[in-house]
């Protein structure tokens, strides 16, 4: 028995598991797979985005409640439950609630008279809904669910470590990001004027590169993955706070920053040499700190998206960003049998992937409008919808024979894990609360349509502050473009300041 | 029972959005506080534009024009600060701010 090996409890179950790894990830190698169950129609819902942004893993541990269990290390002793979740009723709760027609609205209508059971409707609705019970015990306040199992960690030394100004601030350290960096921090050196700019890098994974894809299949791309890293975190004026969430943007100047506090995972492996920690990203802060900026640069990337199908939501169903997290950080394959579904090079690169983790690819899946085949597992058409109670078991698509959308046929594929490859939803959020306008892109066939904002830069607001956005945040996909969008906002952040 | 979620966190089926639209609420700013949408605990970081992207197919085809004739109405609700959920007590505990 080694020193990391620990038990936890799972709804009074003790189940083996390993100090430190997720404990989302401890629980799927147990059996469980079920981590939560939806609020409405309780569908079971498991690990999902892998990253602390999705609700599908949230569960009670040690009695708090909402903590993400996948990017939550596991610790001796703890006690993981579902939240809500009455086992003994539980059956036949769900299947009144399925059966329910909730349509749109129904709480403005529902359930209000007569006045005096007004009272207990709406308890019993919150109490079925069930997002766990926070508790009000005096032990309660210590507990920080992300926290222990590795350094200790001081909120005050946390926000300490920060400065109160910068001259950038970068948002991001995955391809943009560090660029911009890079190219901001070149600028700032050849300006005659300035003796250097204080750069600061956050970002919320403990390793620099972000979901930066391709270089499984282009060697090339990984050289030059490495390279920048090397390069651009070694420069003297740039401070890299790896584990370090960006929480909200307050005009004219001001960020509010969370130090992330979960140690302890292996590091990210497939992202990089540079330095840092091994934090993940985390939902949970340890101590949070506002700082101001000169010029900020919000390279935050873009979120995993489900397309629409039915039984869009069954366990099983990963984005691309999510898939990479668990075969290369997570070390867990969740599945043995995978059917890729998107388009482009995203495919390509998710499908190499799989195929680099020993996951067998069943078929891929591409919209119509191209005629190019990979292979002969690929098929052109569309998922119409996913099977299987608690976990994946197949899906069915709509094979486009011409691929213009006539001759639909349905074809199922028996699969145990569907990867999404489809470009995600910009993080459009900090972006968008510094002044930027969002649209959509204007395409009205491409059912894939991005975010986009209205311009890349706001060259000064009302307190000549630079804000830039670059990257998949500003609805870029392709890898150049990106490394070319990075540095166009670096150098407009830096001379937005130089003048 | 076959349902295509377009919010997970709210557990909001395309049908409600369908629903909602019928009764005659067409911008996402409404939809948000009529269906639930984008208001959970993710605070719609997949499902505001896959809506997005719904109202403006349904802007583009025919059937629904007369209900969907406006491009303003596809923009972005407010996203308010903070953008991930957080500790109260972390709020609690930070500094005065010395402007």
């Amino acid at each position: 028995m080694s020193e990391r090996d620990v038990t936890f409890y799972f709804e009074g179950r003790r189940l083996a598991g390993r100090r430190g790894e997720p404990i989302a990830k401890a629980l799927f190698r147990a059996g469980v797979r079920t981590l939560s169950y939806s609020v409405k129609y309780k569908r079971p819902r498991g690990i999902h985005c892998a990253r602390g942004r999705c609700v599908m893993c949230h569960m009670s541990v040690d009695g708090v409640p909402g903590v993400p269990t996948c990017i939550t290390p596991l610790e001796d002793g703890l006690r993981v439950e579902r939240e809500n979740y009455q086992p003994f009723f539980a059956p036949i709760l769900t299947a009144a609630v399925r059966l329910f027609p909730f349509k749109a609205g129904f709480y403005y209508r529902m359930f209000n008279r007569p006045r005096w059971l007004r009272r207990f409707f709406l308890h019993n609705i919150r109490k079925m809904a069930g997002v766990g019970r926070i508790r009000t015990d005096p032990g309660a306040h210590g507990i920080r669910p992300a926290g222990g199992s590795g350094r200790e960690i001081n909120p005050e030394t946390e926000r300490a470590s920060f400065a109160d100004a910068y001259d950038i601030v970068v948002v991001g350290a995955g391809l943009s990001g560090l660029n911009a960096a890079h190219e901001a921090s070149r600028h700032g050196t050849q300006s005659p004027s300035a003796s250097g700019l204080r750069i600061l890098v956050i970002d919320e994974y403990g390793k620099p590169g972000g979901h930066w894809r391709g270089f499984l299949i282009d060697s090339e791309m990984a050289a030059s993955r490495d390279r920048i890293i090397e390069e651009t975190l070694s420069r003297n004026d740039i401070c890299y706070r790896p584990g370090t969430t960006a929480l909200g943007f307050y005009p004219p100047d001001t960020l509010l920053i969370g130090s992330g506090g979960s140690t302890g995972f292996e590091p990210y492996t497939g992202l990089g040499t540079g330095s840092g920690g091994t934090a993940v990203a985390n939902a949970v802060t340890h101590g949070v700190k506002r700082i101001r900026a000169r010029a900020f640069v919000f390279a935050t990337g873009a979120y995993d998206v489900t397309p629409l199908f039915e039984n869009n939501d069954t366990p099983g169903i990963f984005g691309p960003r999510a898939i990479r997290l668990l075969l290369e950080r997570d070390r867990l394959r969740p599945g043995t049998r995978a059917v890729v579904y998107g388009t482009g090079g995203l495919l390509e690169e998710t499908t190499a992937l799989l195929k680099h983790h020993g996951i067998r690819v069943a078929s891929t899946v591409k919209p119509g409008g191209e005629t190019k085949r990979i292979g002969d597992y690929q098929i052109q058409g569309r998922i119409v919808s996913a099977r299987g109670k608690e976990w994946i078991t197949g899906i069915t698509v709509a094979v486009e024979a011409d691929g213009k959308g006539g001759n639909v046929a349905r074809r199922s594929i028996d699969c145990d894990m569907l990867c999404i490859a489809f470009p995600g939803q910009p993080a459009y959020e900090l972006p968008y609360q510094a002044g930027f306008d969002y649209t959509l892109t204007d395409d009205p066939l491409d059912e894939n349509r991005t975010l986009l904002p209205r311009g890349t830069a706001i060259a000064s607001n009302e307190s000549g502050v630079c804000v830039v956005v670059a990257g998949e945040a500003a609805g870029v996909t392709d890898a150049e473009a990106k490394v070319a969008s990075g540095k166009e906002a670096g150098r407009m952040a830096a001379e937005a300041i130089s003048s | 029972m076959a349902k295509t979620i377009l919010c997970h966190c709210e557990d909001i089926e395309i049908d409600e959005l369908y629903s909602a639209l019928e009764q005659g609420y067409g911008d996402l700013e409404t939809l948000k506080r009529y269906t639930g949408i984008g208001t959970g605990k993710c605070q719609g970081k997949c499902c505001i534009v896959q809506t997005l992207r719904l109202l403006a197919s349904l802007q583009t085809s025919h059937t629904r024009e007369s209900m969907m004739g406006d491009p303003d109405l596809i923009h972005l609700p407010t996203i308010r600060p903070p953008v991930l959920p957080m500790r109260i007590d972390d709020i609690a505990d930070m500094e005065e701010d010395t402007p």
